[in-house]
Order: C-alpha cells, then structure tokens, then sequence
C-alpha cells in the first residue's frame, strides 16, 4: 500500500498543479472572447474542444496499457523528463528575472484588444469567438492530456488517479472563472511551475531509470530523494543565474557607456 | 492546414524550448543507458550519476542563457521573492 500510495499522491498533485497552470491560461482568453463577442459563442467553442480532447483521452488512454510497461517508462518517462525540466528551466529563468514573469492581466488585456478590432458577426454565431475559444481551449487541453497520459502511463492504474487531478484542477478553475469573472492572476503561476517542473523531473528521471534499468536506491522512494535533488538545483540556479545576468550586464553597460 | 501546423508546433513546443538543452537530455540518457549495459556494473552510483548529470545540464543550460539575456542587455531586475 506503501508504494501505491507513493505514486499516487504525486500524480493527482502533478497532475492537478500542472492542469491548473493550463487551465488559467485558457480561462483568461475564454473569459475575454466571452466578455468582448459574447459568452455563446465563447462557450460554445470552448466546449466543442473540451469534447474533441475527452475522445482523444478514450482512444489513446487505454493504448497505453497495451504496451509493455518498461518501454512506455522508457519513452513516456523520456517525454514527462523534456517537459519537466523545460517547466523547471523556464521557472528558474523567471524567478532569476532572466525572463519576464507571465502575466495574466496584460494577456487579457491584449485579447480585449484584439477581439474588439475585428467586426462583429451579424448572425447568431461568432465564427471569431468561436475559432478563438477553441483553439485556445485545444492547444491548453493538449498539454493537459499530456500531462495526464504522461504521469499516468507510470505504472498501472494511474490514469485514473492523473485525471482526477486534471478535472479538480478544471472544476477548479471553471468555478473561480464564474464566481470572479476576471483573469485569475493571484495565481501563482511561477511558484506552480516551479513545483511542477520539479514533480515532473523526478517522476520522468526515475521511470527512464526504469525503462533504461538502472536499479534506484531505496526502490520508489527514490522518487522522494529525486523531488528534493531537483529542488536543489533549482534553489541554487535562482540565485547563481541573477549574479550571472546581472554581472554580464553590468560589463555590457560598463562598456556601452565607453 | 495552419490549425494543423500550430498544433504539430505546439505539441512539439512542449517538450522542446531550447533545441541545445533537449539534445543535451536526449545524448545524456542514452550516454548513461549505453554505459549501464556496456560497461558499468549495476550500483547505486549509477543512478545517482544520471541524476547528477541531468542536474548539470540544467544548470549549464539556466546560466548559458542568463549571459545570452545579459548580453543582449533585456535582463529584467530581479525580483524580490524568491520564487516569484
């Protein structure tokens, strides 16, 4: 029970922390098509690629489990390392100011503008609204069921732990969406990437461990020691990248001002 | 045919940001799987290796683009949080 519940727990939090970043991310677009073209349409779209992304989680979900375990380790586990680290990297570039932080409210902001410089439609359905919704909902929900097919394809019966977290993440959202009816930038996004990116390293660097056979001390709770490993570097990055940003652009503007 | 291409971009964008640092991953995981078969016995050392070697990489990776940013002089002031 030990070790089921070892994987449990960190892929409905995986899972529910990743799809909440995704889920804020489409919420602010859908919430702008809805506010500046109207909420049919809106709606509408959103709900259309929420549909498509649902038969897409049907047909390749149970795939998964035809396929030998170790080589969908190998390859799922290879795929869940890329999009980890890329998560982590970004969230240590973001918190070292190397980049800037993504924000929410310039985002709406943006799509406001765009939204309203386009005419409106003059039938009862907003081909604009509609597109835009849906492929915003289509592009953020594909990185949903990645994310979901990716932590879930780890070991048997995790798919159903891994979309449970991705829906409380939606519901979430939905409900916060509703009740508040702007941008959710109190969301820490930088902080949940951050914690994702971590996540995801761990469980993605162990189940290519896995699938390449290597033999992890301590058996699963490796997974653990491997969460606070990739912390570590992380905490240690933050601070060495700020000096080093800050120390090149002191030289470049030392030598600017020559 | 443009809904296509930005989805096969995106999908793609996910796992790939920085071609270098991704090839870097790739070489490294197939390094130590090479060496683990081939030459290394099996010890807890070479976990800890491939861990070690993923951590670097990142490292490497951050700091290479922290001197590109600086560089190019559009490094933003850092912030006062340490995770924000």
């Amino acid at each position: 029970m030990v070790v089921d519940w070892l994987h449990v727990w960190p892929t409905v939090l995986a899972a529910f922390l990743a799809s909440i970043v995704e889920f804020v991310e489409a919420l602010t677009v859908v919430l702008a098509v809805g506010a500046v073209r109207g909420w049919k349409s809106a709606l509408s779209g959103a709900g259309a690629a929420i549909a498509v992304l649902l038969v897409i989680v049907g047909l390749f979900g149970p795939l998964l489990t035809r396929i030998p375990l170790q080589d969908v380790q190998l390859v799922v586990g290879g795929l869940l390392l890329l999009f980890g680290l890329r998560w982590l990297r970004k969230a240590i570039l973001r918190a070292a100011g190397v980049i800037p932080l993504h924000d929410e409210v310039a985002v709406y902001a943006r799509e406001t503008g765009t939204l309203q410089s386009t005419g409106l439609a003059s039938g009862p359905w907003d081909p604009v609204a509609l597109a835009t919704a849906f492929k915003i909902t289509m592009l953020e929900g594909l990185e949903v069921v990645f994310i979901v097919i990716a932590v879930g394809a780890g070991g048997m019966g995790l798919l159903v732990p891994a979309s449970i977290g991705a829906t409380a993440a939606l519901v979430l959202v939905v409900i916060l969406g509703i009740v508040l009816h702007r941008p959710l930038s109190m969301v820490p996004e930088n902080t949940l990437k951050f914690s994702v990116g971590v996540l995801l390293a761990a469980f993605g660097t162990f189940w290519v461990g896995e699938g390449i056979g290597l033999t992890w001390p301590g058996a699963d709770w490796s997974i653990l020691g491997l969460m606070f490993g990739f912390f570590l570097v992380a905490a240690v990055a933050v601070p060495l990248c700020r000096r080093c940003a800050s120390a090149h652009l002191s030289v470049a503007l030392r030598q600017a001002s020559r | 045919m443009n809904a296509i291409k930005t989805i096969v971009h995106e999908l793609g964008g996910l796992v790939v940001d920085d071609v270098g640092f991704a090839l870097a991953v790739v070489v490294w995981i197939a390094l130590v799987w090479l060496l683990s078969d081939f030459i290394l016995s099996p010890s807890p050392w070479v976990p800890t290796m491939f861990f070690v070697g993923l951590g670097t990489i990142v490292l490497e990776s951050v700091m290479r683009r922290s001197r590109a940013a600086a560089n190019a002089g559009d490094a933003i002031p850092p912030l006062p949080a340490p995770l924000q």
